[in-house]
């Protein structure tokens, strides 16, 4: 074909692909499972096991984001990384909101005496 | 699996021919249904209209064309809602005091309340789902490309599948009317009502899927007009030059996909209840029913401002055009959208300040819904100043226009009411939040009609009659003044919503008030039918120009009207933020171009279709629970979707000398020449795949 001139595997998207990071991504979340559970099933070996435990999570995701998902500044990947900054916001907005409008109906109502 | 009540087989599910209900209303429903049907099918048989309704619609890609069908999709709905409504209003009429008559069984109206629960339910979520969104989805399918000077959408086949997955929405609610039944939990599916132990029957899951299904194409949607107006402006087109329709499109479809993915969790971990028997919504066993109102109302209230931002867009398109002045304070109105988009993700609770939350949460939702007012009452004054020292006409959009206006603030006020605490624990689940709600609602449906009169000429190329347009919108405007203000008046006197029988007799006389208006409401109907009659009838003496009203300021006035399949021959160049006013000004309205160049455009294509049916069948089967039939569904989809990746050849070309000819015959359409479907000897609906 004359126009055929855009073959899917060309786009910068898909060429941001690259098995070395997926197997880095790979393994350094298995790494970090594996500290996480140490430290689950032993709390004692850190002095604050949940604040390590949110640490550790927040560095798998940001490995994730980083090198699975691609979120960078190039220029292909500019407006998912943005869309991503845009999305915490509203994240924390509707869980936030949603768990302190829960926590006052929970001191208020016998909702919460329901479910067991 | 969760053991269903009643027969099953592995074959047909919970189908049974108990299913089909056996209800004079129905009955007749499905006559008129099944006539209109058989003379829609002779008419394509017998005047071989088939292969140009596969060729020209059902397998196209053309943005223009997909807006034509969301719209179409979108009046429909409308049609069948407004029965909807007609039927609740008769019921409620008759319905009222102990010694009213009973008709068809019913101890008081003519509808049980089985029946009257199911109408409500589907009223309202066909307005909303149904018939607004559609409409919106498809007038800014047709207006953004064309007002940022693009060939088509980014992803014109996605756009296509979006719209497919909308049709099976609806015609999985058009089904319900015949198999099976509808829930009857509202359109916010009260909870704990829509659980399994409550309601054991289909119409439940035909609410549940209507919208999921239909929601992954709004979604989809969304996205497909986020990356267009980003990426497919045309040069020049920089974003302080962006008309405003595009800059609501943009805020409100930013909701769209924000908030959508929202109502697909609520609504799946439903299913999930209903389906796997979790205990996510149950009343016990660790669920927590206000989680649903949460979820739901998280994704509901962005809705309402996804129903309300396009209207803004359209009002502040028609209003410059015919006040023939440039918009006020555009700098303003597009913080405003944005503002109106934001702030709609934190005030969602105050859909449920009754529910028990404590008083700073109750106060921290109210400040935030009222502070909503503030950017609102920007757009407002913007519009006001807009239209001062103007030189107004009131032709049919610019009626329309205004009328918004008047439902704004009587709706926004009402709002502002049911935003603060104290007030709404008297007021609220009465009619008074009906009438609120209707109100802002008809600033949507004032803005949508307000669009289709003002876009109209340019997608078809011959105005609306303007007599008969007139006359619609003043019955239409009529009957919203006679139904909605007695319903304020009777939600003050403590009338609760939903009600199929009014135990207080002194609320009668509002009752036929509203009855009055409905009628008002059926005689601007008749007018709209005739309106568009009329206009069909006689386009060859409504033939207008590129510039149909005159006084247009925006860049897709530029293009022939109607507007080639290509859109623009060649891409234009964009100077001024009121592009044809510069033309205008330049003395260069009516320049064309040079030379030619050769289009690329995408393929028609059946895959969307085909899509779609699975969708349709998946959705089916998911209703009555016919396991092989969502496998084999589910499995089709995957196959199509696989085996369309693999098709390379989506684009042809259009020749330039054959742009040429196409243009210039277009631009010999003036006033009072051409008939049908072709402009100067040219099909201007036909994609010439030739060349490739
Ligand atoms: C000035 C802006 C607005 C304010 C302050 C406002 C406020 C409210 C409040 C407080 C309620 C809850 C009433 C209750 O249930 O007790 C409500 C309900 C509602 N509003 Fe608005 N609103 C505004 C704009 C809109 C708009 C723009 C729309 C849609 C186009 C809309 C549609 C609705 C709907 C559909 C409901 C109730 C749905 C239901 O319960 O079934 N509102 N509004
Ligand atoms: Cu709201």
């Amino acid at each position: 074909m004359a126009h055929d001139d855009h073959d899917p595997l060309n786009h910068p998207e898909v060429r941001v692909a690259s098995g070395r990071a997926y197997a880095a991504a790979f393994l350094i979340a298995m790494a970090l499972m594996t500290v996480s559970l140490y430290v689950a099933r032993h709390p004692a070996v850190a002095p604050h096991p949940m604040l390590v435990l949110s640490g550790v999570a927040a560095f798998v995701v940001a490995v994730q984001l980083l090198l699975l998902l691609k979120l960078d500044f190039s220029s292909t990947q500019i407006w998912t990384s943005v869309t991503f900054a845009l999305a915490f916001p509203l994240f924390v907005i509707a869980v936030g909101l949603s768990l302190w409008m829960f926590h006052s109906l929970d001191a208020r109502t016998m909702l919460m005496g329901l479910m067991r | 699996m969760v053991n269903v009540q009643g027969p099953w087989s592995p074959l047909i599910g919970r189908l049974s021919l108990g299913a089909i209900p056996d209800n004079p209303i129905i009955a007749g429903a499905f006559l008129f249904s099944a006539v209109l049907g058989v003379v829609i099918l002779g008419y394509l048989t017998f005047g071989h209209k088939w292969g140009y309704l596969w060729r020209e619609w059902l397998t196209t890609v053309d943005h223009k064309k997909i807006g034509v069908m969301y719209i179409l999709i979108g009046l429909v709905m409308l049609f069948r809602g407004f029965i909807d409504a007609v039927m609740m209003r008769t019921q409620q009429v008759l319905a009222d005091g102990p010694h009213s008559p009973g008709f068809l069984g019913a101890a008081h109206g003519y509808l049980l309340p089985y029946h009257f629960d199911q109408i409500y339910s589907a009223h309202g979520t066909i307005m909303i789902l149904f018939a607004a969104t559609p409409i919106l989805v498809g007038l800014m399918n047709i207006i953004v490309p064309l007002q940022i000077g693009a060939r088509d959408m980014a992803f014109p086949y996605l756009n296509a599948l979006g719209l497919w997955l909308t049709a099976v929405g609806a015609a999985l609610i058009m089904l319900s009317l015949f198999l099976g039944d509808f829930s009857h939990a509202g359109w916010v599916g009260l909870t704990p009502l829509t659980e399994m132990a409550y309601s054991p029957g289909v119409g439940v899951d035909y609410w549940i899927w209507a919208i999921q299904i239909a929601s992954v194409g709004t979604t989809l949607g969304a996205a497909n007009l986020i990356a267009t107006i980003i990426k497919m402006r045309a040069p020049g087109m920089t974003w302080s030059r962006l008309p405003i329709f595009t800059w609501t499109s943009l805020s409100t479809n930013i909701i769209a996909l924000t908030s959508f993915p929202v109502l697909g969790v609520a609504l799946g971990l439903l299913g999930a209840d209903r389906y796997f028997g979790t205990h996510f919504f149950t009343a016990g066993l660790g669920g927590n029913l206000m989680l649903y109102a949460d979820l739901f109302w998280i994704w509901g209230h962005p809705e309402v401002y996804f129903v309300i931002l396009p209207a803004f867009g359209m009002m502040s398109e028609i209003i410059p055009t015919f006040a023939e002045k440039p918009l006020f304070g555009y700098a303003t109105m597009v913080a405003a959208s944005f503002a109106i988009a934001g702030v709609s993700w934190s005030v969602w609770l105050h859909h449920f300040f009754t529910m028990g939350a404590g008083p700073s949460v109750n106060t921290f939702f109210s400040i935030a819904t009222m502070i909503v007012g503030i950017p609102t009452g920007v757009k407002v004054f913007n519009w006001a100043f807009t239209v001062y020292h103007g030189r107004s006409r009131f032709e049919t959009p610019m009626l329309w226009a205004v009328g918004a206006l008047f439902m704004l603030l009587l709706g926004g006020l009402t709002g502002m009411m049911l935003a603060m605490p104290p007030i709404n624990y008297s007021v609220h689940n009465s009619v008074f939040v009906v009438a609120h709600f209707h109100t802002m609602l008809m600033v949507v449906i004032y803005g949508i009609m307000g669009a289709v009169a003002y876009w109209f000429p340019k997608v078809f190329g011959f105005k609306l009659d303007e007599p008969l347009g007139k006359r619609f919108f003043w019955f239409f405007t009529a009957g919203t003044i006679m139904v909605f203000i007695p319903m304020y008046t009777s939600g003050f006197m403590g009338m609760t919503r939903r009600l199929d029988y009014i135990a207080n007799p002194a609320l009668l006389p509002f009752e036929i008030a509203e009855e009055i208006g409905i009628g008002l409401y059926v005689v601007s109907v008749y007018y709209f039918v005739r309106q568009l009659f009329v206009s069909v009838r006689d386009r060859a003496s409504h033939r207008v120009g590129a510039d149909a009203w005159g006084s247009a300021r925006t860049l897709e006035w530029l293009t022939p009207s109607p507007v080639p399949f290509y859109n623009y021959a060649v891409t234009p160049r964009v100077h001024a933020r009121d592009e044809l006013v510069w033309r205008r000004e330049q003395g260069l309205e009516a320049a064309t171009a040079a030379h030619y160049e050769d289009i690329l455009m995408p393929k028609n294509t059946p895959v969307p279709l085909v899509i779609g049916a699975f969708a349709m069948t998946l959705g089916f089967g998911l209703v009555w629970r016919i396991w092989w039939l969502t496998d084999a569904s589910f499995l089709g989809i995957i196959l199509t979707v696989i085996a369309r990746s693999f098709v390379r050849d989506t684009d042809y070309v259009v020749r330039a000398g054959e742009v040429r000819k196409i243009e210039q015959g277009l631009r010999g359409n003036t006033p009072g020449t051409g008939g049908d479907g072709t402009q100067g000897g040219v099909g201007v609906w036909r994609p010439q795949e030739s060349g490739s």
